[in-house]
């Protein structure tokens, strides 16, 4: 009965009736009275709301949000009051009420900002900018620069293949992926083809993101394919070879966007480009590391945190476990110098003070140091973490090992390793989190990372001056997204891993 | 072919890269090597005046260089860690040579040795000499242990430093014989290392037979490398081609041994400890001109030529002396730009990081705790609301949580000119929150101290005689009041951690206001320490056990002394009256020359609003999902026991689930507070003058950054380090019952 159902969602919320009024029989006539109430309450807010802030689109949206909101704390709130349920459990009752109108004032709040107060344009116009940086914005919407883009396009065109390859390696139904992963590439299409503010060609952008769908399509079909018809020991060949290219496609990355002069060079010959010109200008000169900006900067330097922080975690955890007081020793001491200080101790280390001991024999542009450094800092956590997989990895595996006349090496890798590695993988996917977020701190070493220019975009132009919360919101939004994506990857793997906790106690 | 696993010549194509790689490599950071030594050694003195501004004497090369090669060298050789194991051998215990081989002994007692030879009481000389004479000890120490056990591979390598710093200088050698003999002796360091065979040499065997070549030829070749080096060391240029191509000559060597080793290695035919021996000798050996560079270019940028160069990695603190011009806000030690020193200004700045990280600490702790609770809670609305914080909370990073926090502050609170007030009672616009607090705060204290006094009577009251009662711990410093028998002793134990507590207060205060005071600060806080451990051991003995009256009248009676105490504590806290925020307006039509009396009110800037906002919301999130991870991992009889009992929501939740859940909690919860400490250093992104804003003030004012960067991991080391040593503390209080 829809009566009992709406009683019993209300009296998980606010707890049962306790008045001497309000018995089994008529309760129900009590809530109808709250809703009544509740629902002229909200609908003169409702029409407060279109007379104030007109009748556009948004502002309906927001006046029928406020209207449920406001809607469900007055009808909790009256209710309580009407059948006295704080009678009986106060703490529940309390927390009903509080919760509704904490909603409430979140959605009032932030919903008005959203909707009424805020110029998004300011966002739109910048876009390519957040994403891209200022030199790729500027060869992509000016004609003076040769266009570099498909540097970028070529590696996303690898990530979204390799991602999807994964996905189809998991053995999931199909549209666990698919779904959401069309939704993903939709919003991405509608983002490029916005046409707010918009000051480049919005086709190219287009077509080459159905491309790369329709590329993670057939990668994910393949994958997919061939995971089902094959045994599981070949999925697991797939799935390492699919770690080691994504691996790959970060040097790639790096490579592709400033290629070594000598390949510059190489490439000016085969496309007979005469040395007069400035290669830097032409099709075959790459993007200086110090070009580098918007959102790839943080991707690609939080992807350094994951590779090479995994590599020199894995050197720095064995180390620490190893008797011998060569590797002991110095881990140690390397480990818990960079835990103690926070990572902008290093930022400010790696651009000072990191120059002059390595600048005779290689001279780093600013990033490249970053890639380094957050590489040294992910992997003194990734070795805390990995040491304690290692000290778990049952005593039985390492003697078995040693039984079949395994070397040492061969132990420590293909035995103690991978136990490791399984056990600890939610909480090394949590550090690639943390990096992740750390990657806002670029910006106080002036890079330009998405925060850094997400936070410099109202003075782009004299009309957006006042803007400056929005650009800060969508920071927060696009980093959140990820940070979000990567919390639930982790505990998918960790429910896969069969790791996380059953039953438990409950509270209050 | 059948090789076996990691065999090089399994993988030839990669092998053949290696090679050239290492090639390259070697040559390019020992040719740098190279260079350094012959900077730093070149004597350019004219009538006793040092021009060459990177020398280093002979003997402080010698002492850099060949130090880190015999640390190097004890490391692999791994013998020394023996020394530090008593003597297995039963029948030499009581042995006149025992005390030698005691290595903490002679650590100590050279440490302590330098302490009272040196002659200044400063912090930073007395741990300077700490460091050398304990240095000097442990070199010692090793020095008999290895003679005394035989370890002859490890002490040939101590002696051999110890001939070569007092021997080598007083040769004169030229600049390319000292450079040859740092470089070159690196270089055959590491080649004895592989040789492994130095112990061989001294054996009789050897000595018998030592005419045996084809069984001795290991040993035979590093007999001959050490005499043919300590000939070069004299005249390198005898061999010109040696001397013309020394750099590919060395990095021929290495690659050499490199591969050839690499290759036997891998066969895996030496017995395991040979094995590992020789693996980490083939490491040092591919490490080494790595190692070698970053040593030698480290000396080189203490000393280095340029100036500004020099500045910045000189480790000196006299600057640290010197006022700082810059002004800073600090509270409650506020330090005056031009008079005070920058070691004031770094410890205004300590206490400034040490409040915002408390405050976060301790109000994230009770979000976080509400918040866990409430995901866990049977309201759907409730535990989704907070399932929603910690998702958004969690993923956020903090930089712009912080930014956004500040930005959205500024916008959104008032004007400093609308003088948005509360009743009088509270001003708050985006310059800062003022409101009233009461006169005097140390009455604050006082009824504090008063509410503490009521709650250790009520404890008494309820105490009854212990079932059980554990005296292994009852000696005069663990437990000074042990005669006083079971009731009076954990009273007066009682009233000496709040009497240690007023103590520490009275002593400490100063510390905090003012410039000086901080010896009696540590005193209070030894004090306070030791209070802690007696009130624990009393504990731990099982005296204080209670049996709280919960009858009607015993209910009546407490809520009765409780109310009364709580009055009279608010009463004494308010009894100097109030004082109000005053807004002073010099010229009433310019805002801009409005400010607040000074000493009335109480002030909050936007800063410290933001960062307790921003680090309090953050930290709770992750403290939330600890909390519930931990109360998840209950068992769930526990809660239906507590249900059987009649225990009510809250008492099932302050009496079952949370003491239970905050064992497991309390290490987690310890990682997350270093990491406030920590992330209290993006204060810089609100403008909030911590620790390392003090820090990039100062190095941007006087460019020593290294000095300053070791200060600053220093600092926040120790920060990290007090709080785990706290959370130990209670760890240990918490898991010291057993269930």
């Amino acid at each position: 009965m829809i009566q009992d159902k709406i009683l019993d969602i209300e009296q998980s919320v606010i707890g049962k009736s306790s008045s001497p009024w309000a018995k089994d029989h008529n309760d129900i006539a009590f809530t109808y009275v709250g809703m009544g109430i509740s629902l002229i309450y909200s609908l003169f807010s409702f029409i407060n709301i279109t007379s104030d802030e007109g009748t556009s689109i948004k502002a309906i949206i927001f006046a029928v949000l406020v209207f449920l909101a406001t809607f469900l704390a007055v009808y909790l709130t009256v209710t309580s009051i009407l059948k006295l349920s704080f009678r009986k459990n106060p703490a529940t009752t309390l927390l009903g009420i509080i919760s509704a109108w904490i909603i409430y004032l979140a959605v009032s709040g932030f919903g008005h900002f959203a909707l009424i107060d805020a110029e998004w344009e300011v966002v739109w116009a910048n876009r390519v900018l957040v994403i891209v940086g200022q030199l790729m914005t500027e060869s992509l919407t000016q004609s003076y620069l040769p266009n570099q883009s498909w540097r970028l396009w070529s590696v996303l065109y690898l990530t979204f293949a390799i991602i999807s390859a994964a996905y189809g390696t998991t053995g999931d139904k199909p549209y666990k992926f698919l779904i959401p992963f069309t939704i993903f590439c939709g919003i991405l299409t509608y983002i490029a083809w916005n046409p707010t503010a918009i000051n480049y060609n919005s086709d190219e952008p287009v077509m080459k993101l159905l491309g790369a769908t329709i590329l993670s399509y057939i990668t994910f079909g393949l994958s997919y394919y061939y995971c089902s018809i094959n045994e599981e020991y070949k999925a697991n060949k797939l799935r390492s070879y699919l770690a080691l290219s994504s691996v790959f496609v970060f040097f790639f990355a790096v490579f592709i966007m400033n290629p070594p002069e000598a390949v510059q060079e190489l490439c000016a010959d085969i496309f007979s480009i005469s040395s007069d010109d400035n290669i830097q200008l032409t099709r075959c000169g790459g993007v200086e590391a110090s070009q580098w900006g918007g959102i790839f900067v943080n991707l690609i330097v939080a992807t350094a945190g994951c590779v090479l922080g995994f590599g020199i975690g894995v050197v720095l955890a064995f180390g620490r476990q190893s008797e011998l007081p060569f590797f002991k020793y110095p881990s140690v001491a390397l480990i818990e110098t960079v835990r103690s200080g926070p990572l902008i101790c290093w930022l400010y280390f790696a651009v000072f003070l990191l120059p002059d001991i390595i600048d005779p024999f290689m001279d780093l542009e600013d990033i490249m140091r970053m890639l380094l450094i957050f590489g040294l800092f992910g992997g003194c956590y990734i070795a805390e973490v990995l040491r304690g997989g290692l000290q778990a990895v049952d005593s039985g595996q390492k003697e078995a090992a040693l039984a079949l006349g395994l070397s040492p090496m061969q132990t420590k890798l293909q035995v103690e390793l991978p136990n490791a590695v399984r056990t600890t993988l939610p909480s090394i996917v949590s550090v690639f989190i943390g990096l992740w977020k750390d990657t806002t701190l670029l910006f106080i070493i002036n890079i330009l990372d998405f925060f850094k220019l997400a936070k410099d975009l109202p003075n782009t132009s004299p009309g957006y001056l006042g803007d400056f919360l929005e650009p800060l919101y969508v920071t927060a939004l696009v980093f959140w997204i990820f940070a979000f994506y990567l919390s639930r990857i982790s505990m998918k793997i960790e429910k896969g891993l069969g790791l996380t906790n059953e039953g438990g106690g409950e509270a209050a | 072919m059948n090789y076996s696993f990691l065999d090089p010549r399994r993988y030839s194509f990669f092998t053949i890269i290696g090679v050239i790689f290492f090639w390259i490599y070697s040559n390019k950071f020992l040719t740098y090597s190279v260079d350094y030594v012959t900077q730093m050694s070149r004597d350019l003195s004219f009538g006793g005046v040092q021009q060459n501004i990177a020398y280093y004497s002979n003997e402080s090369l010698i002492l850099s260089v060949g130090g880190f090669l015999l640390i190097s060298y004890l490391l692999i050789q791994n013998e020394f860690s023996n020394l530090f194991q008593p003597s297995s051998n039963p029948s030499s215990s009581g042995n006149a040579t025992d005390i030698f081989l005691n290595m903490y002994l002679w650590i100590v007692f050279f440490g302590l040795l330098s302490i009272v030879e040196n002659g200044s009481y400063s912090v930073l000389s007395i741990f300077t000499a700490l460091l050398k004479g304990s240095s000097f000890g442990l070199f010692c120490g090793l020095f008999f242990g290895f003679y005394f056990r035989g370890y002859y591979s490890s002490l040939f390598a101590m002696v051999m430093f110890v001939l070569s710093y007092f021997l080598v200088p007083t040769l004169y050698l030229s600049t390319t014989g000292i450079m040859f003999f740092l470089v070159g002796g690196s270089v055959l360091t590491s080649f004895l290392l592989i040789q492994n065979n130095i112990a061989n040499i001294f054996t009789k065997d050897f000595l018998r037979n030592f005419k045996s070549v084809r069984i001795y030829i290991g040993e035979y070749l590093s007999i001959i490398s050490v005499i043919f080096f300590a000939v070069l060391v004299f005249n390198i240029s005898m061999i010109p081609v040696l001397s013309d191509n020394l750099i590919p000559m060395l990095s021929l060597i290495l690659l050499i041994n490199v591969t050839y080793w690499s290759i036997n290695l891998s066969q895996e035919h030496f017995k395991p400890s040979v094995q590992q021996h020789r693996s980490t000798a083939i490491v040092f050996m591919i490490l080494l001109p790595l190692l070698m560079y970053l040593l030698l270019r480290f000396l080189f940028l203490l000393n280095h030529p340029d100036t500004v160069m020099r500045n910045r990695w000189e480790l000196a603190y006299e600057f640290m002396t010197q006022g700082n011009t810059f002004r800073v806000n600090t509270w409650p030690f506020e330090v005056e730009p031009g008079a005070d020193s920058r070691w004031l200004f770094y410890k205004a700045a300590i206490i400034n990081s040490a409040r915002v990280t408390l405050l976060s600490i301790f109000l994230c702790t009770i979000l976080g705790i509400i918040v866990g609770v409430t995901r866990l809670s049977s309201n759907k609305l409730a535990s989704t609301l907070a399932t929603v914080y910690v998702e958004i909370f969690r993923n956020l990073p903090l930089a712009v949580l912080l930014f956004l926090i500040a930005t959205q502050m500024g916008h959104k609170l008032p004007l400093f000119s609308e003088e948005k007030e509360i009743m009088g009672l509270v001003y708050y616009s985006n310059q800062g929150i003022w409101f009233t607090t009461v006169a005097e705060h140390s009455r604050i204290f006082i009824g504090l101290m008063i509410l503490g006094l009521t709650k250790i009577i009520m404890r008494q009251m309820s105490r009854v005689e212990p079932r059980k009662v554990n005296d292994s711990k009852r000696n005069l410093i663990q437990r000074p009041f042990s005669v006083l028998g079971w009731k009076f002793e954990s009273l007066v134990s009682d009233l000496f951690v709040l009497i240690s507590i007023i103590v520490f207060a009275v002593m400490s205060y100063p510390f905090f206001i003012s410039a000086s005071g901080g010896l009696a600060c540590i005193i209070g806080v030894l004090i306070l320490i030791y209070s802690l451990l007696v009130y624990t051991n009393v504990d731990d003995s099982g005296i204080n056990e209670m049996v709280i009256d919960d009858s009607e009248k015993g209910l009546r009676r407490s809520f009765t002394i409780w109310t009364l105490s709580v009055a009279i504590a608010i009463g004494i806290a308010i009894s100097a009256g109030f004082s109000h925020p005053e807004l002073l307006k010099p010229s009433l039509t310019s805002s801009g020359s409005w400010r607040f009396a000074e000493g009335k009110g109480f002030e909050i800037t936007p800063a410290f609003t933001a960062m307790i906002l921003g680090l309090t919301l953050f930290t709770a999130s992750v403290v939330a999902e600890i909390v519930r991870g931990s109360i998840q991992a209950l068992p769930r009889g526990q809660v239906e026991a507590a249900i059987s009992l009649g225990l009510s929501p809250f008492q099932r939740l302050r009496l079952v689930i949370l003491p239970q859940a905050l064992r497991s909690m309390i290490p987690l919860l310890n990682n997350q507070f270093m990491n406030v400490w920590k992330n209290s250093s993006l204060a810089i992104i609100v403008a909030y003058n911590d620790v390392f804003y003090q820090f990039l003030v100062m190095a941007n004012n006087v460019g020593k950054l290294i000095p300053l960067f070791l200060l600053l991991l220093v600092t926040y080391q120790f920060g990290s380090l007090m709080i785990s040593a706290v959370m130990n503390w209670f760890n240990a209080r918490v898991t010291s019952v057993k269930i």
